[in-house]
């Protein structure tokens, strides 16, 4: 039996960008949702941009040598209030999921669902490059899209980071103005792409991981971020973008309290204050540093934002790595 | 009413007849057979091709091959390679007349038969089974002569 | 002649259960083969594991003369056509086409545009759109379009009408016609194998039961019909595959490649190619596989 071909129609390799036509015809429809999002968010954001340039022209803003006084800090809170800064947090959260869940779900769970994946899997391409092109073009056309959000959403914010200086742990700015973005959506993607291998169920899969992923960006963002390096300590004050994770007492022989320490000196304070001995009233700060205490700050600096960002496309990209190589390893032993 | 003519280069057309019990193969001969018998086929006619055989009747082709194989073994046709089969011999054709004469003959037995009380399914047995005899004594002569071979299946 | 797909010991199962089990075959390549068994006997697993798409949990599955299933030179030369084409119902056959051809090294698009034009399928047509009959000649035109060396189909009758099914057929005997490729189909219609089909394999059980040349098949077994209490007498001398009596009569299939003539007092009847498979089938503890006699290339021990 001779298994050598005879000249065929298109010679002895795959066309090339074939695959690619595939994964395009198939998931266009994903694409143009993803992007459909994106433009409705993208278009309030020029918008918002736009106005927020104008409202920091109006207000003379741009005379302003610094923001940390007078007038001119006044005027940056009134920037400040003309942004709607609330509208995007919730679905910056649930974007990556979305995204994920939506586009990575279907993508092996349809096939399975469907039965297609006879018809797919048994074509001369084989089914690994078949799996391989897919999460790489994908994978590519999110970080593109992903990333070009980031940019638009530093443009958006540039007035009113250049008036305000924010701490870098807020995490819009986090989110955006680095690779974390991405790198959230990609992990949200690989593991739709896992999960829809074991679920075998396109719903169950996209409604799964959605969830999960909003979880695991929530539990990051609000837990997890601060841990990522030990903060730094300091009796005096923070600059303005280091991002104040705790604050904490020490006693006059230099011991750190605990909280529960801190809590009875809280309540301590509290009871002479509201004896009314004739005292004049006195805040904690000050009666504290009047007893000999420190109040102490625990911070990340500013010089941080980029080490944070790595950790966390380090711990992100592995998991997304390990997602990968087991989705590949299960597609090729486990499947039929 | 549908006509199926399809440019098909034979004058004639098999078709297949699922409850008879005869192989496939068989019947094909036969059909080819019976249209030489008939003269729908004559010396230098075109056999209908494989490829249009199994097309229409959706049979394997290797059934129709060993059909042109055993008819070629007869020496009735011949195959071109690439081009197609084709009709070379003759089979002994009766003249008319003389098919008339054995018809009568036939029919007169027929009415001797029936006096006698035989009907129609009576009579077709007996024709089936004598057939059946002419069929042995033809095999055994076969037989004789070449020593076991195989006897040659006649319609 | 080669072999189209060779098993050794295979074996798969699923959770606890085998689904085909210890199963050694040759099939030579050349032939139409018909692969029948009841529902849930094993053939659509020995199928999937043919095409690569399941692995085996035990033993190995050859194709093409050698070629372990699924890998690259395999899915070059084997067509597989699933069980309800699973095409992609939202495309056009346009785009199914040009699906199949970016997946596959070997492409014929004149060949399968021809064949559609042929049967009046539409290419702007929906997949999802099209008849069960139309669906299926739209798959089979896409495994014909890679030109494979051997063509495997999964139950691909189970879903159409008589007239479908004949049309199917008469496509598939005509590309087997037009060229050099061995077909291995699956079926639990039994009726309709002896006119496609050459070589046949019966699975029961997750077993192989039968497996020979068609031709073989049928010469080598035979039924006797004659007296009841002679039976035994006979069962003696032959293997009784399937034993129907009654107070008087019985009828006997029976395997033997040389019976000259009847005993004295019953009477031989050649066996078609449909009783003959549901004796099998209704007899799982028989077998009939080809014996050291015929054993040229394709041994079988199942």
């Amino acid at each position: 039996m001779t298994t050598c071909s005879p000249p065929s129609p298109h010679g002895g390799s795959l066309p090339r960008l074939g695959l690619a036509w595939i994964t395009w015809r198939q998931h266009r429809f994903a694409f143009y949702g993803l992007l459909g999002m994106l433009a409705g968010f993208a278009i309030l954001m020029v918008v918002e941009g736009l106005r927020a340039r104008s409202t920091y022209d109006q207000l003379g803003l741009a005379r302003c040598a610094s923001f940390s006084s007078g007038t001119c800090k006044q005027l940056a809170q009134e920037l400040f209030s003309s942004y709607s800064p609330s509208w995007p947090l919730m679905f910056l959260l649930l974007l990556p999921g979305a995204f994920g869940a939506f586009i990575g779900g279907p993508l092996i769970a349809r096939e399975l669902e469907m039965g297609t994946y006879r018809f797919a899997w048994t074509q001369g391409a084989g089914r690994t490059r078949w799996l391989l092109t897919k999460l790489l073009l994908i994978a590519v056309v999110l970080v593109v899209v992903t990333a070009a959000y980031g940019v638009l959403y530093t443009w958006y914010n540039a007035p009113l980071d250049h008036v305000m200086s924010m701490a870098f742990g807020n995490y819009l700015g986090f989110e955006f103005q680095g690779i974390a973005f991405p790198v959230q959506t990609l992990l949200a993607f690989t593991a739709a792409v896992f999960a829809g291998l074991l679920i075998r169920r396109t719903m169950i899969t996209v409604g799964t991981v959605f969830l999960a992923s909003f979880g695991l960006v929530a539990a990051t963002v609000f837990q997890l971020r601060q841990h990522y390096m030990t903060p730094l300590v300091t009796a005096g004050q923070i600059g303005p973008r280091d991002w104040a994770v705790a604050t904490a007492y020490v006693d006059p022989a230099g011991h750190l309290l605990s909280d529960a320490q801190s809590q009875s000196l809280h309540s301590k304070w509290a009871l002479l204050s509201s004896s009314g001995d004739g005292l004049p009233a006195v805040t904690f700060g000050n009666w504290l540093r009047a007893q000999h205490y420190t109040v102490v700050t625990s911070y990340h600096p500013a010089g941080r934002f980029w080490p944070f960002q790595f950790i966390e496309a380090g711990w992100m990209g592995l998991l997304i790595l390990l997602l990968g190589i087991a989705t590949v390893w299960l597609l090729r032993r486990r499947i039929g | 009413m549908d006509i199926d003519k399809d440019g098909s280069p034979s004058p004639i057309e098999f078709r297949l007849d699922p409850g008879s019990g005869v192989p496939t193969y068989l019947q094909l001969v036969q059909q080819v057979e019976q249209a030489l018998r008939l003269g729908y086929l004559r010396q230098g006619d075109q056999l209908p091709r494989v490829k249009d055989i199994v097309a229409g009747l959706a049979i394997n082709p290797n059934t129709v091959l060993k059909a042109y194989r055993e008819l070629e073994h007869r020496g009735l046709v011949v195959g071109r390679r690439g081009v197609g089969t084709f009709v070379e011999g003759t089979l002994g054709k009766v003249g008319l007349r003389e098919q008339a004469a054995l018809q009568k003959s036939m029919l007169a037995w027929m009415r001797t038969a029936s006096k006698a009380g035989l009907d129609e399914d009576g009579m077709a047995a007996l024709f089936t089974a004598a057939l059946h005899d002419l069929r042995q004594s033809r095999d055994v002569l076969v037989d004789e002569e070449d020593g076991g071979g195989r006897a040659g299946v006649v319609a | 002649m080669g072999i189209a797909i060779e098993t050794s010991g295979l074996g798969k199962r699923y959770g606890r259960t085998w689904a085909l089990r210890d199963c050694s075959l040759a099939i030579p390549a050349g032939h139409v083969v018909g692969l029948v068994g009841p529902n849930g006997a094993g053939k659509t697993t020995l199928l999937s594991l043919a095409v690569g798409l399941a692995t085996p949990t035990a033993g190995e599955v050859r194709v093409l003369g050698g070629l372990p299933a699924g890998s690259p030179a395999a899915l070059d030369g084997v067509a597989f056509m699933a069980q309800d084409a699973a095409l992609y119902r939202n495309l056009s056959v346009a785009d199914m086409l040009r699906v199949g051809r970016n997946l596959n090294r070997r492409w014929d698009t004149a060949r399968a545009q021809g064949r559609l034009a042929e049967l009046g399928i539409r290419l702007d047509k929906k997949v999802g759109a099209l008849s069960g009959g139309q669906r299926s000649q739209v798959a089979l035109t896409l495994a014909l379009a890679k030109r494979p060396k051997l063509l495997i189909l999964d139950e691909p009758l189970a879903a159409l009408d008589p007239v479908a099914r004949h049309d199917f057929m008469a496509a598939l005997m005509a590309a087997v016609a037009e060229e050099d490729v061995s077909v291995v189909f699956s079926s639990h219609v039994v009726a309709e194998l002896e006119r496609v089909c050459d070589y046949l394999v019966v699975v029961q059980g997750g077993q192989v039961q039968v497996a020979g040349e068609v031709e073989d098949l049928t010469a080598g077994h035979h039924v006797l019909t004659g007296p009841a209490e002679q039976v035994d007498a006979i069962a003696q001398r032959f293997p009784v595959v399937r034993d129907r009596r009654a107070s008087a009569q019985a009828h006997l299939l029976i395997r033997t490649g040389d019976l000259s003539a009847a005993p004295p007092g019953w009477q031989r009847h050649p066996v078609g190619l449909e009783e003959l498979v549901l004796a099998y089938m209704r007899e799982p503890s028989a077998s009939m596989l080809p014996g050291p006699a015929r054993a040229r290339s394709e041994q079988v021990a199942c």
